[in-house]
Protein backbone atom coordinates (compact mmCIF):
# COMPACT_ATOMS: atom_id res chain seq x y z
CA UNK A 1 0.00 0.00 0.00
CA UNK A 2 1.64 3.43 -1.03
CA UNK A 3 2.27 5.53 2.25
CA UNK A 4 0.40 8.57 1.47
CA UNK A 5 3.70 11.84 1.74
CA UNK A 6 3.71 14.65 3.80
CA UNK A 7 3.19 17.16 0.93
CA UNK A 8 -0.44 14.77 0.03
CA UNK A 9 -1.66 14.97 3.96
CA UNK A 10 -1.76 19.23 3.00
CA UNK A 11 -2.62 19.30 0.47
CA UNK A 12 -5.95 16.39 1.53
CA UNK A 13 -6.33 18.44 4.68
CA UNK A 14 -7.33 21.49 2.38
CA UNK A 15 -10.89 19.38 1.57
CA UNK A 16 -11.01 17.88 4.90
CA UNK A 17 -9.17 19.41 7.85
CA UNK A 18 -8.71 16.22 9.40
CA UNK A 19 -6.24 15.24 7.63
CA UNK A 20 -4.16 17.45 9.41
CA UNK A 21 -4.28 15.55 12.78
CA UNK A 22 -2.01 13.00 10.74
CA UNK A 23 0.28 15.66 9.30
CA UNK A 24 0.86 16.66 13.41
CA UNK A 25 0.85 12.73 14.65
CA UNK A 26 4.11 12.23 12.03
CA UNK A 27 6.03 15.11 12.86
CA UNK A 28 5.42 16.74 16.33
CA UNK A 29 8.17 14.62 18.19
CA UNK A 30 10.40 15.75 16.10
CA UNK A 31 9.76 19.14 15.60
CA UNK A 32 9.52 19.50 19.18
CA UNK A 33 12.38 17.77 19.33
CA UNK A 34 14.03 20.65 16.71
CA UNK A 35 13.01 23.12 19.21
CA UNK A 36 13.86 21.76 22.51
CA UNK A 37 17.68 21.54 21.02
CA UNK A 38 17.43 25.26 19.79
CA UNK A 39 16.20 26.79 22.91
CA UNK A 40 16.98 24.35 25.89
CA UNK A 41 13.16 25.14 27.64
CA UNK A 42 10.52 22.51 27.42
CA UNK A 43 8.15 25.49 28.08
CA UNK A 44 9.05 27.23 25.81
CA UNK A 45 9.86 24.08 22.83
CA UNK A 46 6.17 23.42 23.80
CA UNK A 47 5.19 26.55 22.94
CA UNK A 48 6.80 26.57 19.95
CA UNK A 49 5.45 23.41 18.41
CA UNK A 50 2.01 24.57 19.18
CA UNK A 51 2.11 27.82 17.38
CA UNK A 52 4.45 26.08 14.44
CA UNK A 53 1.10 23.82 13.49
CA UNK A 54 -1.20 26.20 14.33
CA UNK A 55 0.51 28.55 11.70
CA UNK A 56 0.96 26.14 9.50
CA UNK A 57 -3.07 24.76 9.62
CA UNK A 58 -3.69 28.50 8.67
CA UNK A 59 -1.03 28.43 6.11
CA UNK A 60 -1.86 25.30 4.53
CA UNK A 61 -3.83 26.85 1.61
CA UNK A 62 -0.74 28.74 0.40
CA UNK A 63 0.97 25.31 0.15
CA UNK A 64 2.63 24.73 -3.05
CA UNK A 65 3.41 21.04 -4.02
CA UNK A 66 6.71 21.07 -5.50
CA UNK A 67 8.36 18.09 -5.26
CA UNK A 68 9.78 18.95 -2.03
CA UNK A 69 8.98 17.42 1.15
CA UNK A 70 6.04 18.34 2.89
CA UNK A 71 7.93 18.65 5.96
CA UNK A 72 10.42 20.73 5.07
CA UNK A 73 7.88 23.46 4.79
CA UNK A 74 6.58 22.82 8.40
CA UNK A 75 10.27 23.29 9.50
CA UNK A 76 10.47 26.02 7.47
CA UNK A 77 7.53 27.75 9.79
CA UNK A 78 9.13 26.07 13.05
CA UNK A 79 12.42 28.32 12.17
CA UNK A 80 10.32 31.18 11.62
CA UNK A 81 8.73 31.09 14.65
CA UNK A 82 12.04 30.35 16.13
CA UNK A 83 13.69 33.24 14.59
CA UNK A 84 10.70 35.47 16.42
CA UNK A 85 11.71 33.70 19.53
CA UNK A 86 15.16 34.66 19.60
CA UNK A 87 14.25 38.47 18.31
CA UNK A 88 11.43 38.32 21.59
CA UNK A 89 12.14 35.88 24.20
CA UNK A 90 8.84 35.04 23.81
CA UNK A 91 6.46 32.95 21.83
CA UNK A 92 3.22 35.27 20.55
CA UNK A 93 0.78 32.22 20.41
CA UNK A 94 -0.95 34.80 17.65
CA UNK A 95 -2.18 31.81 15.67
CA UNK A 96 -3.16 29.66 18.28
CA UNK A 97 -5.48 31.87 19.47
CA UNK A 98 -7.07 32.78 16.52
CA UNK A 99 -7.84 29.42 16.29
CA UNK A 100 -9.08 29.04 19.38
CA UNK A 101 -6.85 26.64 20.96
CA UNK A 102 -6.39 26.17 24.82
CA UNK A 103 -2.90 24.72 25.39
CA UNK A 104 -2.91 21.83 28.06
CA UNK A 105 -0.63 22.06 30.90
CA UNK A 106 2.69 20.82 30.31
CA UNK A 107 2.95 18.00 33.14
CA UNK A 108 6.50 16.42 34.63
CA UNK A 109 6.75 13.30 32.61
CA UNK A 110 6.25 15.40 29.39
CA UNK A 111 9.34 17.29 30.03
CA UNK A 112 11.15 14.37 31.29
CA UNK A 113 11.04 13.19 27.51
CA UNK A 114 10.80 15.83 26.20
CA UNK A 115 14.55 16.04 27.94
CA UNK A 116 15.06 12.28 26.52
CA UNK A 117 14.46 13.63 22.86
CA UNK A 118 17.92 14.86 23.07
CA UNK A 119 20.71 13.03 23.81
CA UNK A 120 20.54 14.45 27.14
CA UNK A 121 24.70 13.86 28.43
CA UNK A 122 26.20 14.74 25.20
CA UNK A 123 23.80 17.47 24.41
CA UNK A 124 24.96 19.30 27.75
CA UNK A 125 28.70 18.35 27.37
CA UNK A 126 27.91 20.11 23.90
CA UNK A 127 26.30 22.97 25.36
CA UNK A 128 29.01 23.71 28.45
CA UNK A 129 31.81 23.83 25.77
CA UNK A 130 29.13 25.99 23.87
CA UNK A 131 28.22 28.26 26.80
CA UNK A 132 32.16 28.97 27.30
CA UNK A 133 32.91 30.49 23.75
CA UNK A 134 30.12 33.33 24.50
CA UNK A 135 31.67 36.39 25.57
CA UNK A 136 31.44 36.91 29.34
CA UNK A 137 28.34 39.44 29.67
CA UNK A 138 26.06 37.12 27.10
CA UNK A 139 26.98 33.76 29.07
CA UNK A 140 26.67 35.29 32.32
CA UNK A 141 23.05 36.31 30.91
CA UNK A 142 22.22 33.28 29.76
CA UNK A 143 22.90 31.58 32.70
CA UNK A 144 21.10 33.28 34.82
CA UNK A 145 17.78 33.02 32.39
CA UNK A 146 17.97 29.62 31.33
CA UNK A 147 19.50 27.86 34.22
CA UNK A 148 18.75 30.40 37.42
CA UNK A 149 15.18 30.45 35.06
CA UNK A 150 15.26 34.64 36.74
CA UNK A 151 13.33 37.39 35.22
CA UNK A 152 14.98 39.92 33.24
CA UNK A 153 14.31 42.92 36.18
CA UNK A 154 16.81 40.71 38.50
CA UNK A 155 18.78 39.21 35.72
CA UNK A 156 19.61 43.47 35.01
CA UNK A 157 19.76 44.26 38.86
CA UNK A 158 22.58 41.06 39.41
CA UNK A 159 24.30 42.11 35.75
CA UNK A 160 24.32 46.23 36.82
CA UNK A 161 22.70 46.66 33.39
CA UNK A 162 19.02 47.85 32.37
CA UNK A 163 16.33 45.12 31.93
CA UNK A 164 16.45 46.00 27.85
CA UNK A 165 20.42 45.54 27.84
CA UNK A 166 19.41 42.41 30.07
CA UNK A 167 17.10 41.10 27.06
CA UNK A 168 19.48 42.10 24.64
CA UNK A 169 22.26 39.72 25.98
CA UNK A 170 20.53 37.06 26.71
CA UNK A 171 18.95 37.55 22.89
CA UNK A 172 22.28 37.54 21.58
CA UNK A 173 24.36 34.88 23.86
CA UNK A 174 20.91 31.96 22.94
CA UNK A 175 21.39 33.02 19.18
CA UNK A 176 25.09 32.56 19.48
CA UNK A 177 24.69 29.85 21.09
CA UNK A 178 22.27 28.08 18.62
CA UNK A 179 24.97 29.51 15.82
CA UNK A 180 27.49 27.64 17.61
CA UNK A 181 25.45 24.05 18.43
CA UNK A 182 24.46 24.19 14.70
CA UNK A 183 27.84 24.20 13.40
CA UNK A 184 28.50 20.83 15.38
CA UNK A 185 25.57 19.11 14.71
CA UNK B 1 0.79 8.70 19.08
CA UNK B 2 3.21 10.14 20.48
CA UNK B 3 5.09 9.15 24.23
CA UNK B 4 5.04 12.36 25.71
CA UNK B 5 1.48 13.10 26.85
CA UNK B 6 1.69 16.84 25.63
CA UNK B 7 1.92 16.17 22.29
CA UNK B 8 -0.58 13.65 22.24
CA UNK B 9 -2.82 16.51 24.48
CA UNK B 10 -1.92 19.07 22.00
CA UNK B 11 -3.01 17.55 18.97
CA UNK B 12 -6.51 16.24 20.34
CA UNK B 13 -6.54 20.00 20.86
CA UNK B 14 -5.77 21.23 17.79
CA UNK B 15 -8.24 18.41 16.20
CA UNK B 16 -10.61 20.09 18.68
CA UNK B 17 -10.12 23.53 17.74
CA UNK B 18 -9.97 22.49 13.61
CA UNK B 19 -13.45 20.25 13.92
CA UNK B 20 -15.11 22.30 16.79
CA UNK B 21 -18.07 23.11 15.07
CA UNK B 22 -18.81 18.94 14.14
CA UNK B 23 -17.19 17.82 17.74
CA UNK B 24 -19.85 19.28 20.32
CA UNK B 25 -20.14 15.98 22.31
CA UNK B 26 -17.94 17.22 24.56
CA UNK B 27 -18.96 20.52 24.40
CA UNK B 28 -22.62 19.35 25.38
CA UNK B 29 -21.74 17.60 28.29
CA UNK B 30 -19.81 20.72 29.49
CA UNK B 31 -22.17 22.88 28.44
CA UNK B 32 -24.97 20.96 30.79
CA UNK B 33 -23.16 20.69 33.79
CA UNK B 34 -22.21 24.53 33.27
CA UNK B 35 -26.04 25.03 33.20
CA UNK B 36 -27.10 22.49 35.82
CA UNK B 37 -24.51 24.33 38.37
CA UNK B 38 -25.39 27.54 37.44
CA UNK B 39 -29.29 26.50 37.97
CA UNK B 40 -28.20 25.19 41.27
CA UNK B 41 -26.40 28.71 41.95
CA UNK B 42 -29.38 30.94 41.07
CA UNK B 43 -32.80 29.37 40.44
CA UNK B 44 -34.32 32.19 38.75
CA UNK B 45 -30.87 31.89 36.55
CA UNK B 46 -33.77 31.16 33.56
CA UNK B 47 -36.49 33.19 34.28
CA UNK B 48 -33.62 35.63 34.78
CA UNK B 49 -33.02 35.48 30.34
CA UNK B 50 -30.51 32.57 30.64
CA UNK B 51 -30.61 30.32 27.24
CA UNK B 52 -30.45 26.56 27.06
CA UNK B 53 -26.55 25.59 27.09
CA UNK B 54 -26.53 24.26 23.43
CA UNK B 55 -28.47 27.53 21.70
CA UNK B 56 -25.95 29.78 23.90
CA UNK B 57 -23.01 27.90 22.45
CA UNK B 58 -24.28 28.25 19.28
CA UNK B 59 -24.72 31.84 19.41
CA UNK B 60 -21.46 32.17 21.01
CA UNK B 61 -19.75 30.19 18.23
CA UNK B 62 -18.14 30.40 14.97
CA UNK B 63 -20.12 28.85 11.96
CA UNK B 64 -19.06 26.07 9.99
CA UNK B 65 -19.77 26.05 5.98
CA UNK B 66 -20.20 23.49 3.85
CA UNK B 67 -20.39 23.46 0.02
CA UNK B 68 -21.55 19.76 0.08
CA UNK B 69 -18.98 18.07 -2.13
CA UNK B 70 -17.91 16.17 0.83
CA UNK B 71 -20.84 13.41 1.44
CA UNK B 72 -20.41 12.76 4.76
CA UNK B 73 -19.43 16.20 6.09
CA UNK B 74 -16.37 14.90 8.06
CA UNK B 75 -14.58 18.28 7.08
CA UNK B 76 -16.24 21.74 6.36
CA UNK B 77 -15.04 23.82 4.18
CA UNK B 78 -14.70 26.93 6.04
CA UNK B 79 -15.31 28.15 9.32
CA UNK B 80 -16.49 31.74 9.76
CA UNK B 81 -16.62 33.79 13.28
CA UNK B 82 -20.00 35.87 13.26
CA UNK B 83 -19.93 39.82 13.18
CA UNK B 84 -18.84 40.83 16.11
CA UNK B 85 -21.32 42.82 18.03
CA UNK B 86 -23.87 41.90 15.38
CA UNK B 87 -27.00 39.87 15.02
CA UNK B 88 -27.97 41.18 11.54
CA UNK B 89 -25.98 38.58 9.44
CA UNK B 90 -27.33 35.15 9.24
CA UNK B 91 -25.20 31.72 9.40
CA UNK B 92 -26.39 31.39 5.73
CA UNK B 93 -24.98 35.03 4.94
CA UNK B 94 -21.86 34.27 6.75
CA UNK B 95 -21.08 31.32 4.47
CA UNK B 96 -22.56 32.43 1.61
CA UNK B 97 -19.30 35.37 1.84
CA UNK B 98 -17.05 32.78 2.74
CA UNK B 99 -18.04 29.93 0.31
CA UNK B 100 -15.65 29.60 -3.32
CA UNK B 101 -17.31 31.90 -5.69
CA UNK B 102 -19.22 29.17 -7.96
CA UNK B 103 -20.83 27.51 -4.72
CA UNK B 104 -22.43 30.69 -3.24
CA UNK B 105 -25.23 30.58 -5.94
CA UNK B 106 -26.86 27.47 -4.18
CA UNK B 107 -29.52 27.34 -1.82
CA UNK B 108 -28.27 27.02 1.66
CA UNK B 109 -29.72 26.10 5.05
CA UNK B 110 -28.87 26.53 8.82
CA UNK B 111 -28.68 23.26 11.05
CA UNK B 112 -27.93 23.42 14.58
CA UNK B 113 -25.99 20.40 16.85
CA UNK B 114 -25.80 20.36 20.27
CA UNK B 115 -23.54 23.57 20.35
CA UNK B 116 -22.44 23.88 16.72
CA UNK B 117 -24.17 25.62 14.04
CA UNK B 118 -23.60 24.62 10.41
CA UNK B 119 -24.48 25.21 7.52
CA UNK B 120 -25.10 23.04 4.38
CA UNK B 121 -26.25 22.68 0.84
CA UNK B 122 -30.34 22.79 1.32
CA UNK B 123 -33.10 24.34 0.95
CA UNK B 124 -35.56 23.48 3.80
CA UNK B 125 -34.94 23.08 7.67
CA UNK B 126 -36.10 19.28 6.79
CA UNK B 127 -32.61 18.66 4.55
CA UNK B 128 -31.07 18.91 8.02
CA UNK B 129 -32.00 15.47 9.41
CA UNK B 130 -31.37 13.88 6.04
CA UNK B 131 -28.04 15.39 6.56
CA UNK B 132 -27.26 13.93 10.16
CA UNK B 133 -27.86 17.82 11.88
CA UNK B 134 -30.92 19.16 13.68
CA UNK B 135 -32.83 22.03 12.22
CA UNK B 136 -31.56 25.47 13.71
CA UNK B 137 -32.97 26.33 17.01
CA UNK B 138 -35.65 29.36 16.52
CA UNK B 139 -34.12 30.23 19.74
CA UNK B 140 -30.98 30.84 17.82
CA UNK B 141 -31.66 34.91 16.63
CA UNK B 142 -32.81 35.53 20.08
CA UNK B 143 -29.81 33.91 21.56
CA UNK B 144 -27.39 35.61 18.99
CA UNK B 145 -28.79 39.24 19.45
CA UNK B 146 -28.36 38.50 23.27
CA UNK B 147 -24.46 37.52 22.57
CA UNK B 148 -24.20 40.78 20.41
CA UNK B 149 -25.41 42.73 22.59
CA UNK B 150 -22.53 41.57 25.07
CA UNK B 151 -19.93 41.74 22.19
CA UNK B 152 -21.12 45.18 21.71
CA UNK B 153 -20.70 46.41 25.00
CA UNK B 154 -17.30 44.83 25.30
CA UNK B 155 -15.99 46.45 21.95
CA UNK B 156 -17.25 49.67 23.49
CA UNK B 157 -15.46 49.34 26.55
CA UNK B 158 -11.82 48.29 24.42
CA UNK B 159 -12.45 51.47 21.53
CA UNK B 160 -12.87 53.70 24.83
CA UNK B 161 -9.05 53.74 25.52
CA UNK B 162 -6.12 53.01 23.19
CA UNK B 163 -4.53 50.32 25.70
CA UNK B 164 -6.14 48.86 28.94
CA UNK B 165 -3.97 47.49 31.11
CA UNK B 166 -5.36 43.64 30.76
CA UNK B 167 -6.10 43.52 34.83
CA UNK B 168 -7.95 46.69 34.65
CA UNK B 169 -9.88 44.88 31.26
CA UNK B 170 -10.68 42.06 32.94
CA UNK B 171 -12.49 44.00 35.71
CA UNK B 172 -14.06 46.43 34.09
CA UNK B 173 -15.93 43.36 31.62
CA UNK B 174 -16.65 41.57 34.86
CA UNK B 175 -18.40 44.88 36.52
CA UNK B 176 -19.84 44.50 32.45
CA UNK B 177 -21.11 40.99 33.34
CA UNK B 178 -22.57 41.41 36.38
CA UNK B 179 -24.33 44.52 35.22
CA UNK B 180 -26.19 42.98 32.58
CA UNK B 181 -27.30 39.91 34.06
CA UNK B 182 -24.60 37.15 33.12
CA UNK B 183 -25.00 35.10 35.64
CA UNK B 184 -22.22 32.62 36.10
CA UNK B 185 -19.56 34.33 33.76
CA UNK B 186 -16.52 35.34 34.71
CA UNK B 187 -13.76 37.42 32.95
CA UNK B 188 -10.62 35.78 33.06
CA UNK B 189 -6.70 36.35 31.80
CA UNK B 190 -5.26 34.36 29.22
CA UNK B 191 -2.37 33.58 29.00
CA UNK B 192 -2.29 34.40 24.80
CA UNK B 193 -0.82 37.48 23.38
CA UNK B 194 2.02 40.08 24.08
CA UNK B 195 1.98 43.93 24.92
CA UNK B 196 1.41 45.92 27.53
CA UNK B 197 -2.97 45.97 27.23
CA UNK B 198 -5.43 43.47 27.28
CA UNK B 199 -8.11 42.59 24.43
CA UNK B 200 -10.85 40.06 24.07
CA UNK B 201 -11.18 40.68 20.18
CA UNK B 202 -9.11 40.41 17.84
CA UNK B 203 -7.91 41.24 13.96
CA UNK B 204 -8.77 38.65 11.33
CA UNK B 205 -7.10 37.66 8.88
CA UNK B 206 -9.47 39.55 6.52
CA UNK B 207 -8.56 42.81 8.71
CA UNK B 208 -11.65 42.59 10.18
CA UNK B 209 -12.50 42.73 14.20
CA UNK B 210 -13.72 39.81 15.71
CA UNK B 211 -14.65 38.84 19.33
CA UNK B 212 -16.41 34.69 19.21
CA UNK B 213 -13.05 33.00 20.10
CA UNK B 214 -13.08 35.36 23.46
CA UNK B 215 -16.19 33.89 24.24
CA UNK B 216 -16.21 30.59 26.14
CA UNK B 217 -19.46 29.67 26.23
CA UNK B 218 -18.58 26.32 27.76
CA UNK B 219 -16.67 27.46 30.61
CA UNK B 220 -18.92 31.11 30.55
CA UNK B 221 -15.68 32.81 30.05
CA UNK B 222 -14.90 36.03 28.84
CA UNK B 223 -11.06 35.69 28.10
CA UNK B 224 -9.17 38.95 28.44
CA UNK B 225 -5.32 38.40 26.24
CA UNK B 226 -2.78 40.57 26.11
CA UNK B 227 -2.02 42.89 23.69
CA UNK B 228 -0.18 46.09 21.85
CA UNK B 229 -2.00 49.27 21.80
CA UNK B 230 -5.05 49.17 19.74
CA UNK B 231 -4.02 51.70 17.55
CA UNK B 232 -0.30 49.90 16.25
CA UNK B 233 -2.72 46.44 15.78
CA UNK B 234 -5.06 48.59 13.92
CA UNK B 235 -2.14 50.13 11.75
CA UNK B 236 -0.70 47.17 11.24
CA UNK B 237 -3.70 44.38 10.24
CA UNK B 238 -6.96 46.05 10.09
CA UNK B 239 -9.14 46.39 6.90
CA UNK B 240 -9.48 49.96 7.31
CA UNK B 241 -6.42 51.52 8.42
CA UNK B 242 -3.67 48.88 7.93
CA UNK B 243 -0.74 50.50 6.71
CA UNK B 244 0.75 47.04 5.51
CA UNK B 245 -1.28 46.37 2.59
CA UNK B 246 -0.42 49.06 0.37
CA UNK B 247 3.33 48.46 1.22
CA UNK B 248 2.32 44.62 0.36
CA UNK B 249 1.00 45.81 -3.12
CA UNK B 250 4.19 48.47 -3.46
CA UNK B 251 6.77 46.15 -2.49
CA UNK B 252 5.25 43.76 -5.42
CA UNK B 253 4.82 46.80 -8.00
CA UNK B 254 8.00 48.28 -7.27
CA UNK B 255 12.00 46.42 -7.37
CA UNK B 256 13.34 47.70 -4.31
CA UNK B 257 16.80 47.01 -2.47
CA UNK B 258 16.87 46.39 1.23
CA UNK B 259 17.95 49.86 1.84
CA UNK B 260 15.64 51.45 -0.09
CA UNK B 261 12.58 49.37 1.49
CA UNK B 262 13.70 50.23 4.92
CA UNK B 263 13.71 53.81 3.92
CA UNK B 264 10.31 53.58 2.80
CA UNK B 265 8.56 51.31 5.49
CA UNK B 266 9.76 53.82 8.26
CA UNK B 267 8.67 57.06 6.18
CA UNK B 268 5.56 55.22 6.03
CA UNK B 269 5.21 54.10 9.44
CA UNK B 270 6.81 57.93 10.96
CA UNK B 271 3.73 59.63 9.16
CA UNK B 272 1.85 58.02 11.53
CA UNK B 273 3.98 58.36 15.06
CA UNK B 274 5.48 55.28 14.72
CA UNK B 275 9.16 53.67 14.61
CA UNK B 276 9.97 51.00 12.09
CA UNK B 277 12.59 48.59 12.85
CA UNK B 278 13.14 46.41 9.94
CA UNK B 279 14.65 42.49 9.48
CA UNK B 280 15.38 40.61 6.67
CA UNK B 281 13.99 37.17 7.24
CA UNK B 282 14.93 33.88 5.28
CA UNK B 283 11.67 32.61 3.11
CA UNK B 284 10.89 29.36 5.13
CA UNK B 285 11.87 26.12 2.49
CA UNK B 286 9.37 24.90 0.37
CA UNK B 287 7.36 27.79 0.00
CA UNK B 288 6.59 30.46 -2.28
CA UNK B 289 4.22 33.98 -2.24
CA UNK B 290 1.29 34.30 -3.54
CA UNK B 291 2.16 36.13 -7.05
CA UNK B 292 -1.12 37.87 -7.39
CA UNK B 293 0.33 41.09 -5.94
CA UNK B 294 3.84 40.23 -7.71
CA UNK B 295 5.49 39.58 -4.97
CA UNK B 296 7.20 36.62 -5.69
CA UNK B 297 8.28 37.24 -8.92
CA UNK B 298 9.43 40.78 -7.42
CA UNK B 299 11.56 38.18 -5.19
CA UNK B 300 12.43 35.52 -7.91
CA UNK B 301 14.29 39.37 -9.67
CA UNK B 302 15.85 39.71 -6.38
CA UNK B 303 14.11 42.69 -5.22
CA UNK B 304 13.22 43.09 -1.47
CA UNK B 305 9.84 42.38 -0.44
CA UNK B 306 7.52 42.39 2.56
CA UNK B 307 6.75 39.69 4.89
CA UNK B 308 4.48 40.71 7.20
CA UNK B 309 5.36 42.60 10.58
CA UNK B 310 4.13 42.77 14.18
CA UNK B 311 4.28 45.30 17.26
CA UNK B 312 7.28 46.35 18.58
CA UNK B 313 8.28 45.58 22.02
CA UNK B 314 7.31 49.27 23.22
CA UNK B 315 3.93 50.69 22.49
CA UNK B 316 4.91 53.01 19.83
CA UNK B 317 7.16 50.78 17.19
CA UNK B 318 6.75 47.71 14.93
CA UNK B 319 9.09 45.43 13.76
CA UNK B 320 8.58 44.64 9.68
CA UNK B 321 9.79 41.82 8.34
CA UNK B 322 11.28 41.29 4.60
CA UNK B 323 12.39 38.50 2.10
CA UNK B 324 15.36 39.42 0.98
CA UNK B 325 16.52 37.11 -2.14
CA UNK B 326 19.93 35.10 -1.41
Amino acid sequence: MRVVTDAELILASRRDPARFRELYDRLADDVLAYFYRRVLDAEVAADLLAETFAVAFERRGRFKDRGKPGAAWVYGIAAKELSHWYRRQAVELRAVKRLGMTLPPLDDESIARIEALVDSDARRAAVASALGELPDGERRAVELRVVDELEYAEIAARLSCTEGAARTRVHRGLARLNRLMEARA
Amino acid sequence: MSEIPYVNRLGDELERAIRRPARSSRRRRLGLLALAGALLVSGSALAAGLLSGDVEMQAAAQVACYDGADPDFSGSVAVVPPEAGSAAVSPVELCRRALDPAHRGMPLVACGKEGAVSVIPGRRPSDCAAAGFAPLDPAYARARARVARLERRILAIETSSDCIARDELVHRIQRLLDRTGWTGWTAETHRLGTGPCGTVSGLGGDGRRYISHGLDAVGHRVLVARAAPRRVTDLLYSAERSLLGPLFAESGAKCFTFEGFRARVQEVFASKGLGATVKRTSMPRGTSLDDEDGRWTRYKQGCTVLAGGEPGDDSHSVVIDVFVSP
